[in-house]
């Protein structure tokens, strides 16, 4: 009986392969957390939607004093829109890094596999036909890394048209302040309106800071992992 | 991860891998079997992920990898081929045997390599292998519902999946089966829960207790020799099924 006795991979996975399995990790969770801020803030704008209507009724009931109102809601309605267009964006972003986040947890896997297969050792007649496979499964994985930064670029276009819509928030609220003076009359609704505005726009600021946040650690994780394959 | 020569033909050798000395303790000891043709090399059942380095290393010491062109997935466990695709990164020509009823579960372990997928017929089918000729056998329900065992009538050697499967304790490890009796006690619990249909286990038993076998290769624990393999038999066909089942 012939028998050859082979080192354990476990002792293998030394602490370089632990670091880049837990950069990968941060890398998924990084793109996970922006595709759920994202979800977050279209839910909120479904207030905005509510805002925009909730003008309409006062501008109805205060008839022809109402005019300025309409100019309102028109407002209101057009911020709802351009957010909800952005926001469906972001969303088709975050869908697609969530693809590719999984993708590159993958292949990382498969990569810290192949790696402590090598260090286990591979006899030199198959070490040529490994290290094909392995760099293969390295070069899919710098792709892979690629596409997400692309991503993640492009995400960062629909966080600023996001925080230039946001600016417009705070004119819009003075706007009503104005109208309430102008039309003199119950106003709750809209000071209520006026608070609900300034809440989202803070929420708005605050979201879009976190995904600012969040895309640039996802970012940074990329570098990493990109000179860890190196 | 030793890989020990089982029996060697003319034209072909078994190959066993076997008790891993540094195996993560929470992940279970499984065998793996490498028939070695002159031009071509089935591996079956290649095992998890987390040993995937050791296998390879270990199969990459007897054979130059680009001649393994089969797998053989028995059924759809993740300790027999969620490595699937390391291996068919390293071997993406080769063909991969499985249980048709697993295919689209299997896929999970890679959907890309889907298309060298061969689906196995609930009856079973034949392998060449060179010149020889391997029998896929039906083991439907020990334990997966779509399973299959090899049979190999010329060196008479019989890789029975999860049948035969022992839990071995820490220091147990002997490759063979040298004390039937004294080995009961680690097969025993292991059979009586996994194994859920004694219908399904005798006409699996109808049909293995006509074939001629002199090793019997479980998946996990000791391999089986010579008389022990009648013994075996013996022992599972009178063996209460289903434990669980309340």
């Amino acid at each position: 009986m012939v028998s050859f006795d082979m080192a354990s991979s476990a002792s293998m996975r030394d602490n370089s392969q632990i670091l880049a399995m837990r950069r990968t990790t941060a890398l998924y969770r990084a793109c996970m957390s922006l595709a759920s801020e994202g979800s977050l803030l279209a839910l909120e704008n479904e207030g905005m939607k509510r805002l925009g209507l909730n003008a309409q009724v006062m501008a109805v009931h205060t008839g022809t004093r109402g005019g300025s109102l309409e100019v309102l809601v028109a407002e209101i309605s057009r911020l709802s829109t351009s957010i909800r267009e952005i926001l469906g964006q972001l969303a088709g972003s975050a869908s697609i890094l969530n693809e590719k986040s999984v993708r590159i947890l993958h292949m990382s896997h498969l990569n810290a596999s192949y790696g402590a297969g090598w260090e286990t050792g591979i006899m030199s007649i198959n070490q040529e036909l490994y290290l094909r496979a392995y760099s293969s499964n390295r070069e899919r994985l710098g792709t892979s890394l690629s596409e997400l930064e692309e991503q993640l670029r492009l995400a960062t276009r629909h966080l600023d048209d996001l925080t230039r819509i946001a600016q417009q928030i705070p004119p819009i609220s003075s706007l009503i302040r104005i109208v309430v003076a102008e039309i003199r009359m119950k106003t709750d609704e809209l000071l209520g309106t006026v608070a609900d505005l300034t809440n989202f726009h803070q929420l708005l600021e605050v979201k879009i800071e976190r995904m600012r946040e969040v895309r640039g650690q996802a970012l940074a994780r990329i570098d990493e992992m990109r000179e860890q394959h190196q | 991860m030793k890989i020990h020569k089982l029996i060697e033909g003319s034209e072909h050798a078994w190959y066993v891998l076997a008790r891993d000395p540094d195996r993560t303790e929470s992940v279970i000891d499984t065998n793996e079997y490498l028939i070695l043709g002159k031009d071509e090399a089935i591996l079956c059942d290649p095992g998890g992920t987390e040993i995937f380095p050791q296998v390879v290393s270990a199969v990459a010491s007897v054979t130059s990898l680009d001649k393994i062109k089969h797998f053989l997935s028995s059924h759809q466990d993740p300790d027999i081929f969620s490595s699937l695709p390391l291996w068919m990164g390293l071997c993406p020509q080769a063909t991969i045997h499985l249980p048709w009823v697993w295919k689209t579960f299997v896929a999970h372990y890679g959907h890309e390599y889907v298309n060298r997928f061969h689906c196995l017929p609930d009856e079973g089918e034949r392998l060449m292998l060179g010149n020889r000729e391997l029998q896929f056998v039906p083991a439907h329900y020990l334990h997966a519902s779509g399973n299959f065992h090899l049979h190999d009538p010329g060196l008479k050697v019989y890789f029975s999946g999860d049948v035969g499967a022992a839990l071995l304790p820490e220091g147990e490890q002997s490759l063979f089966v040298e004390n039937f009796d004294a080995h009961i006690q680690y097969m025993d619990g292991f059979h009586r829960r996994w194994m859920p249909s004694e219908r399904a286990r005798d006409a699996w038993l109808a049909r293995v207790r006509k074939l001629d076998i002199d090793f019997f290769c479980p998946q996990h624990g000791s391999i089986f020799r010579g008389p022990d393999v009648k013994r075996f038999l013996d022992w599972f066909a009178s063996l209460p099924l289903g434990s669980a089942i309340l």
